[in-house]
């Protein structure tokens, strides 16, 4: 009997140590969700298709709500006017008249409010979309990581590097199957909110044929998981008929 | 003999690895990606430099695109037109369904150029993408005069 006593104690030590472990071992996989984006933006943008040349300036709000996947531009400039686009759907609503509803494709997981609240920003949401790691090389505080594309991919989509600097994002670049640079992308002055990175800064740039796309966004006054304010997340649209 | 043959063969099966090794890797060394990076960084600080002046006037007089005189416009050949910029940031492409102008020109003819011309928004792209419909549908327009051509010919020959 005493043996019996003594394995029972035993197991209930164990079964402890085994609810410590559990315990300790997913501590680390329970990370902060991040749903909702609010910032000030500035959209600064230089077109170029041969000679031709275009420039465009946005100024305003943005406001992003992952859980719903809508997102709202409250602009100033060009115009003072709200932008929705939800589902495939883009609204233009100004002074509470819905103006235009236009359809659109999906916001995709490439957008940059998605990325910035996933916290794909790291890998670019490569490795779920099949890339693989080709190489991985460094220069100074900086690690370039060379993707490739999925096999059956190669002969339309390129590989694509990262630059990463204290695992933060630095840049990509896109390249196309010939190797011609088509997409470049530095991400700069970053700041932590609530223990997430974001860039104070994104500069596109875009080369392919004879056109040319140069994009700065920039972004201030950043709020993460904002708390109520429902209202401006879920822009209630107006009826048409109004 | 022996061994100058299998020499050979090494060679030839470690040089076709290494250029098959070679072919697959497009991408620039990392040197050569910083320097364009910089470089680039260069130049978007001057080209910029105008907007930049903009915006500031504008934040600070809370303007909006009608506020602007015709000067100062035309002098950016600044345009009112966003909507492209909105949703590509917003990670949507802007072409009809996604599909480049082209294939709607060869597929649909006259009217997948409409269908361009109809849904893009006025940009150099929606030049660029209509040209391209036009050039898809002359070729379309050409392969089914070549499909014809060599029908009534088979029916010649039989």
């Amino acid at each position: 009997m005493p043996a019996v006593t003594q394995i029972k104690k035993l197991d209930g030590k164990r079964i402890n140590y085994c609810i410590l472990f559990l315990f300790l071992f997913t501590l680390p996989g329970i990370s902060q969700d991040y749903f909702r984006f609010k910032s000030d933006f500035t959209l600064k943008e230089i077109s170029s298709v041969g000679d031709s040349l275009e420039r465009r300036l946005i100024i305003g709000s943005c406001y992003f709500d992952n859980n719903i996947n809508k997102l709202t531009y409250n602009l100033t400039f060009p115009h003072a006017e709200e932008w929705i686009i939800q589902d495939t759907f883009v609204y233009t609503i100004k002074a509470g008249q819905l103006i235009t509803k236009t359809t659109s494709p999906f916001i995709t997981e490439h957008s940059v409010f998605k990325m910035l609240l996933n916290q794909s920003l790291n890998d670019f949401g490569l490795i779920k979309s099949g890339y693989k790691i080709a190489s991985v090389k460094r220069l100074g505080d900086e690690v370039y990581v060379t993707y490739s594309p999925p096999d059956e991919y190669s002969d339309a989509i390129g590989q694509l590097v990262l630059i990463k600097e204290k695992k933060l994002l630095k840049g990509v670049i896109y390249y196309e199957p010939d190797g011609n640079m088509m997409f470049r992308q530095q991400l700069d002055n970053y700041q932590v909110f609530d223990g997430l990175p974001i860039p104070g800064s994104l500069t596109h740039i875009i080369e392919k044929d004879n056109k040319k796309i140069k994009r700065i966004l920039t972004f201030e006054n950043i709020v993460i998981n904002e708390a109520g304010n429902d209202g401006v997340y879920d822009f209630p649209i107006p009826d048409q008929s109004q | 003999m022996k061994y100058f043959l299998s020499f050979i063969l090494m060679v030839g099966i470690l040089s076709t690895t290494l250029y098959a090794e070679n072919s697959k890797s497009v991408a620039d060394s990392p040197d050569q990606i910083s320097e364009v990076l910089k470089a680039d960084k260069i130049a978007i600080d001057q080209e910029f430099q105008s907007l930049e002046a903009l915006e500031q006037r504008i934040k600070s007089e809370n303007l909006t695109f009608s506020d602007l005189d015709e000067t100062t416009v035309s002098s950016l050949a600044l345009k009112e037109d966003v909507h492209g910029s909105l949703l590509a940031v917003a990670g949507a492409d802007d072409l009809p369904l996604g599909i480049p102008g082209f294939w709607w020109g060869l597929c649909l003819s006259w009217v997948g150029i409409l269908l361009v011309v109809l849904l893009m928004e006025d940009s150099p792209d929606r030049k660029e993408q209509t040209k391209n419909a036009i050039i898809g549908a002359l070729v379309g327009i050409g392969v089914w005069i070549v499909f014809w051509i060599l029908f009534w010919a088979s029916f010649s020959v039989i």
